[in-house]
């Protein structure tokens, strides 16, 4: 997308300073970013809103604007009332948001500010890295920051750098000859009456001349021989010697490098800027310029601090250079951290000496742990380069116990040894063909590497191997571990041997370099050599022979012929086929397949038995690959089909149902070999599992599980004349309602059937059916009549059998019970009448006519019976209830 | 416009009287000038809320003037379901302890209540709002193992199921007969992590928030755990199920916090209470029991109902367990005894499947209380 002039200036002065430091710039301000005008009038508003929203819109896309206009759009969204009322005319809320906006910007300002002076304190100065900082930290122009240190009086300026390595070897030894003069650093040495030293480079710098060593040498002399003087000759001699090796100007060097290390000494004890500035003026007599830059200087330090560096050495496991380090610093130790460290890199290089004796003296005694405690010495501290150099020269133990045992079948040798006892050896097998030697690094090949075991897949054929194994470590090699020659013959590969009636074949192919095959045969026993038994005529890939009767098992010992390098023939082991020739299988033929009428679960496979071996019945997922009649191995049948566990029944095999629709398969089979017989198609019946039937009033539900496959169910029982009614069941209404309601009538008896059929391709399947024979419930019915005045009340009771069925009744008793709460059993109640032995028909027949009982109200007057099989139904409860409100 | 009385008042204050109508929602009672409205599709949002100037169902957007047609409630600012001023609403709020099958309870009887029940008493039933809807369809849904959630504890949060029952021409018969509702909203309130702890016993802690729904409840079904009464359950059935709060605490807690709002000049509570004794089929009764013999199919029985609960209450007796039922028949003004079954066995919760399920008379509470609303006949 093109992007006009204004927008690009817009991205220029707008965008781009907004993408300064990550996006954050807070200059990009809502009159900047709307380019408001000065004037603030509802149009103009409106107008810069609408322009800059369309610029951010267009230029969106542009991946380097992306993330900024962005942000700009949804802070757009979030001002939208506030331009809102800007366009309606009340500019209050853009003027207040803008107020807002320089009210931020302002205690922004004012916490830089309070920043600076924390930061510049006693030093007066700060670096501009701190500067950017402190402006991206507030979100500020740095210009603004740069502007308000100023006007803080607080300089900017770049820490200058100060040597942070002494000039000479000797510092150490000079420093302590300086404390016993009491001079803080050279210049009080050289200069001692001046008060304002200036140490930087530059034309005010305090000169210090290899003159001025002529002088101090000269002044000192003058003095009485003592501890100072003897001090003053030895840093007058040390000087001289450093000037002479790096010139006059090593003077100013250490003179510098003096200070910066009396000031560091001071940082390490925790001085504060100030306290350092004033230390430097004060007690250093540095003019106060220098004094604020050497403090500012050695403030700003970031070189790693000596125990971070011996931290790393040690880390590193450099023990000793660690120590080494340590102590060439003078005075260091007084440092509590790096005193901890010093003492711990001293342990460990003691510990490392140790060890390193320690193998030193197994290394004399020929033990062969020294390589070993010579790792673990070097392990300690890698500066002991020594255990390398003796490793080096250690012996290796060889390996032993090397055993070749050539597998002619698979046509390999394989190597198997005891590992070298030394550690970290790696072992190399080396092997040489007819050469009569064992081979040795430099004579043989070498063939590969391995810990304990090797197999060697390319050994030529008919040839005598030799095979050595040696053990290396590093450049180091062991005495080789040799094995006696071995001869490899190979023999035949494929060879499948097969009998048939009255004949024996096989089929091979000859193995690389053979060239030939022999076979013998006997009867009795398998053949043990080429020359034991009745040699079979071969050609080059396979025999036939048909010299042999059924039923006689014939060992064959079959193997492979080649001719050495003097043209010799020589004969491989060959390997034994054990066959019988037999009359041909005769295959399974009309097999029929039908699920057990008396067993539901089971399938019977129905077959005339062949005469000869045993029949298997196979599951194939539809018509079997093979044609009746075809012989072939069990397990190839068994590869492409699943073989079923069978029972035996009567005429035939019985298993279980097989899951889903299938082709069941007969073979007969006889040791490994099968003939293929015939298949039927197998489509499972849907088994339903149990039953329930039970009275709901004038229906009966009848509740089953849905069988699995099950297209639909079919339900037929009888009506109440015992003409058979049926109904067919899909899932969805099985699953709609609870249970299936057929209208057999009230109090009815019935035998349900129900009977689950799938379909298979249009075919209609009949599972087995389920039978539930629901007996006619035995109900009577009852009524009771309050006859008569008051005072002369009769309870007159009448049954009747509903639907006019005759139902025997062995005990009736009518009982009355005072209280509110019904009786439900004899106990506790009055037995007002009892009657036994009654045929209750169709008829209401009047069976107690008794005097109301004498009870305070309420009470109840009601029927029970202890027939429990015997549904009791009663009258409404008013006509039960006595007296209740 | 300035509103300057409240025209809402608490369940139970007099002046509810003269407001005829319910909210399904927060129970607030209001006339029609308490209704509230916002303009249809949204589209003056910053209007906020605004009444009829007339006290109608329905209301001008004061900024663009669009007739708003869809009340809200004016205190909990729903929507009210359709057409639910013109019909009579019954509420009705389930209280029992954890565990005591509530949830499955309502998953079984609205499984019937739009299935068989439906086709027995001649309604429609439909859900009167998107929650009901998606608590039907996914809450109360009977899954094949899958088990209710079980309701959280103290969330503050309830399963409210407001559905609409509506009368369905039947061939050969009047529409409605005379004075029966030809459609009825039906509140349902499960309590959802309620804890009736009896440890909260003052009735301060019965705040409006918590148990508003039973001040304004015109029915409260208190559900019992039949395992849970000693003598129930068969001996071969094993251990008892332990419950922290028992339903006869339950009972007391609900009874003592309804005679405040709720106290007639008889000094009983102005509400019909049932007691649902659940897995009433793992009890112990003869084969000719009324608790084993099928509800008729003829929708509400008075006859059936009456045996039912007189049988109750002698089981109740012979188990020694009268002292809840004993309770609720002095302090409500009407009451029932009610034995349903959710599952119809004893299945476990991973056994669940909805061919497996057969609920037992899960529906007589409510056609009882439908008869009482005049709804159905009986």
């Amino acid at each position: 997308m093109a992007t006009s002039a204004d927008d690009r200036r817009y991205l220029a002065e707008v965008v781009d300073a907004a993408l300064r430091d990550g996006g954050r710039r807070p200059d990009v301000g809502l009159a900047a970013r709307y380019r408001l005008p000065e004037a603030l009038t509802p149009d103009a508003v409106t107008a810069a809103r609408a322009a800059a929203v369309q610029i951010w819109l267009r230029n969106v896309n542009l991946s380097k604007y992306r993330d900024v206009l962005r942000r700009f759009l949804a802070e757009d969204s979030r001002l939208n009332p506030v331009f809102t009322a800007a366009a309606r005319g009340d500019l209050a809320p853009l003027r207040a948001a803008l107020s807002a906006e320089k009210a931020e910007h302002g205690t922004a300002m004012r916490r830089i500010k309070e920043s600076l002076a924390e930061r510049a304190a006693g030093l007066s100065a700060i670096a501009p890295e701190d500067l950017e900082r402190l402006a991206a930290t507030h979100q500020v122009d740095p210009v603004e920051v740069a502007a308000a240190a100023r006007a803080a009086s607080i300089l900017v300026t770049e820490p200058d750098r100060l040597p942070t390595r002494p000039p000479t070897d000797a510092y150490s030894r000079y420093r302590k000859e300086l404390a016993v003069l009491d001079c803080p650093h050279l210049g009080a040495f050289l200069l001692p009456d001046t008060n304002a030293y200036r140490i930087f480079a530059g034309e005010d710098r305090t000169p210090l001349t290899p003159g001025m060593l002529a002088d101090a040498r000269a002044r000192w002399r003058k003095r009485a021989r003592g501890q100072d003087t003897k001090a003053a000759d030895s840093v007058v001699a040390l000087l001289e010697t450093l000037v002479a090796a790096r010139g006059p100007n090593a003077l100013d060097a250490l003179m510098l490098y003096d200070v910066a290390a009396e000031l560091r000494g001071q940082v390490r004890r925790g001085l504060s800027p100030g306290a350092l500035r004033g230390f430097a003026a004060d007690t250093l007599r540095l003019h106060h310029t220098d004094a604020r830059r050497a403090a500012f200087a050695v403030v700003h330090e970031q070189v790693p601090e000596l125990p971070a560096r011996i931290r790393t050495l040690l880390d590193a496991g450099r023990p000793g250079e660690a120590v080494d380090l340590a102590e060439s610093v003078p005075g260091a130790d007084a440092d509590g951290d790096v005193a901890a460290l010093l003492a711990e890199a001293r342990a460990r290089t003691k510990k490392a000496r140790k060890r390193l004796a320690k193998a030193r003296e197994a290394d004399e005694a020929g033990s062969p742990d020294a390589w070993e405690l010579y790792e673990r010495a070097y392990a300690l501290d890698n500066g002991l380069t020594e255990c390398l150099e003796a490793q080096a020269r250690l012996p290796v133990p060889p390996p032993t116990c090397l055993v070749c045992e050539p597998d002619p079948e698979a046509g390999r040798v394989r190597l198997h040894w005891q590992p070298s006892p030394a550690a970290d050896t790696e072992h190399v097998v080396f092997r040489s063909v007819v050469s009569g030697a064992h081979p040795r690094p430099d004579n043989g090949t070498r063939m590969g590497t391995a810990h304990d075991n090797w197999t060697d897949t390319s050994a030529p054929p008919v040839a005598l191997l030799a095979y050595s194994v040696v053990a290396m470590r590093g450049d180091a090699a062991s005495e080789p571990c040799a094995a006696p020659t071995v001869l490899l013959c190979p023999e035949l590969r494929g060879l499948d041997v097969t009998a048939g009636a009255a004949r024996v074949s096989a089929g091979w192919q000859l193995p690389q370099d053979a060239v030939g095959a022999w076979v013998v045969r006997r009867t009795d026993r398998p053949p043990r050599n080429p020359d034991d038994g009745t040699p079979v005529p071969a050609g080059p890939s396979g025999f036939v022979d048909a010299a042999v009767d059924n039923g006689t098992t014939y060992h064959y010992r079959i193997g492979a012929r080649f001719r050495d390098a003097f043209g010799r023939t020589v004969d491989g082991t060959g390997v034994v086929r054990t066959v019988v020739p037999h009359l041909p299988l005769a295959p399974v033929r009309d097999l029929a397949v039908a699920a057990d009428p008396f067993d539901p679960g089971w399938v019977v496979a129905r077959f005339a038995a062949p005469p000869e071996g045993v029949v298997a019945l196979f599951r194939v997922p539809a018509a079997p690959p093979w044609q009746p009649g075809d012989e072939l191995d069990l397990d190839a049948v068994a590869a492409r089909a699943v073989r079923l566990d069978t029972q035996a029944v009567d005429g035939g095999l019985r298993f279980r149902h097989p899951e889903g629709a299938c082709a069941v398969l007969a073979a007969t089979v006889a040791g490994a070999r099968c003939v293929i017989g015939g298949h039927a198609p197998w489509l499972p019946m849907p088994v339903l599992g149990r039953v329930t039937a039970q009275h709901r009033g004038p229906e009966l539900v009848v509740r089953f599980g849905w069988p699995q496959d099950a297209s639909d169910v079919e339900i037929v029982w009888q009506d109440a004349d015992g003409n058979p009614l049926t109904r067919i069941v899909d899932q969805a209404a099985w699953q709609r309602s609870d249970g299936i309601r057929l209208p057999v009538g009230p109090d009815a008896g019935t035998t349900i059937q129900a009977r689950p059929a799938a379909e298979y391709g249009g075919r209609r399947v009949m599972g087995a059916p389920v039978r539930v024979h629901v007996p006619e419930p035995r109900v009577l019915r009852y009524a009771v009549v309050w006859r008569g005045m008051p005072g002369k009340r009769r309870v007159v009771v009448s049954v009747l059998s509903p639907h006019g069925k005759p139902v025997w009744v062995d005990q009736l008793l009518l009982v009355a019970a005072p209280g509110d709460v019904r009786p439900l059993r004899v106990e506790g109640t009055r037995v007002l009448a009892r009657c036994r032995g009654l045929l209750v028909g169709g008829d209401p027949v009047v069976l107690f006519d008794v005097p109301a009982p004498d009870l305070p109200r309420p009470f109840w007057v009601l029927c029970l019976t202890p027939d429990k099989d015997l549904l009791l139904v009663d009258p409404p409860v008013g006509d039960l209830l006595r007296g209740r409100k | 416009m300035p509103e300057t009385i409240n025209p809402f008042g608490a369940p139970g204050d007099p002046v509810t009287r003269q407001r005829p109508y319910r909210c399904p929602y927060c129970f607030a009672t209001f006339a029609m000038a308490g209704l509230r409205f916002s303009c249809d599709g949204g589209r003056h949002q910053d209007a906020g809320l605004f009444a009829s100037p007339l006290g109608r169902a329905h209301a001008p957007c004061p900024t663009c003037g669009v007739e708003a047609a869809r009340p809200r409630c004016g205190r909990c600012h729903r929507y009210l379901p359709d057409r639910h001023l013109e019909t009579p609403m019954l509420l009705i709020a389930l209280a029992g302890p954890r565990n005591s099958g509530k949830t499955t309870y309502l998953a079984a009887l609205f499984r019937r209540l739009d299935g068989v029940l439906a086709d027995e008493c001649g309604y429609a039933m439909t859900a009167a709002d998107d929650y009901t809807r998606a608590a039907l369809k996914e809450t109360f849904h009977i899954g094949d193992g899958e088990p209710l959630a079980a309701t959280r504890r103290g969330g503050g949060t309830h399963m409210q199921i407001v559905i609409r029952l509506e009368r369905t021409p039947q061939p050969g018969r009047r529409f409605y007969a005379r004075g029966r509702a030809k459609a009825l909203t039906v509140v349902l309130f499960d309590a959802e992590g309620e804890d009736f702890d009896a440890t909260r016993h003052h009735l301060d802690y019965f705040s409006q928030n918590e148990l508003g729904h039973l001040a304004a409840a015109d029915a409260v079904l208190f559900m019992v755990d039949t395992a849970a009464i000693p003598g129930a359950r068969s001996a071969a059935d094993g251990s008892l199920d332990s419950a922290a709060t028992t339903s006869a605490e339950v009972v007391e807690q609900v009874t003592r916090f309804l005679r405040g709002p709720r106290r007639r000049r008889d000094d009983k509570i102005d509400v019909d209470a049932g007691l649902v004794l659940t897995k009433i089929d793992l009890a112990r009764v003869d084969r000719g029991s009324m608790l084993r013999r099928p509800r008729p199919p003829v929708g509400y029985q008075a006859n059936d109902r009456a045996a039912v609960h007189q049988e109750l209450r002698a089981r109740l007796r012979e188990w020694e367990a009268r002292q809840t039922e004993r309770i609720i028949e002095h302090a409500y003004r009407d009451y029932q005894l009610f034995g349903v079954s959710a599952l119809g066995n004893d299945l476990k919760r991973g056994e669940w499947h909805p061919e497996r399920i057969h609920p037992y008379r899960v529906e007589d509470p409510l056609l009882w209380l439908l008869a009482k609303a005049g709804f159905l006949e009986g």
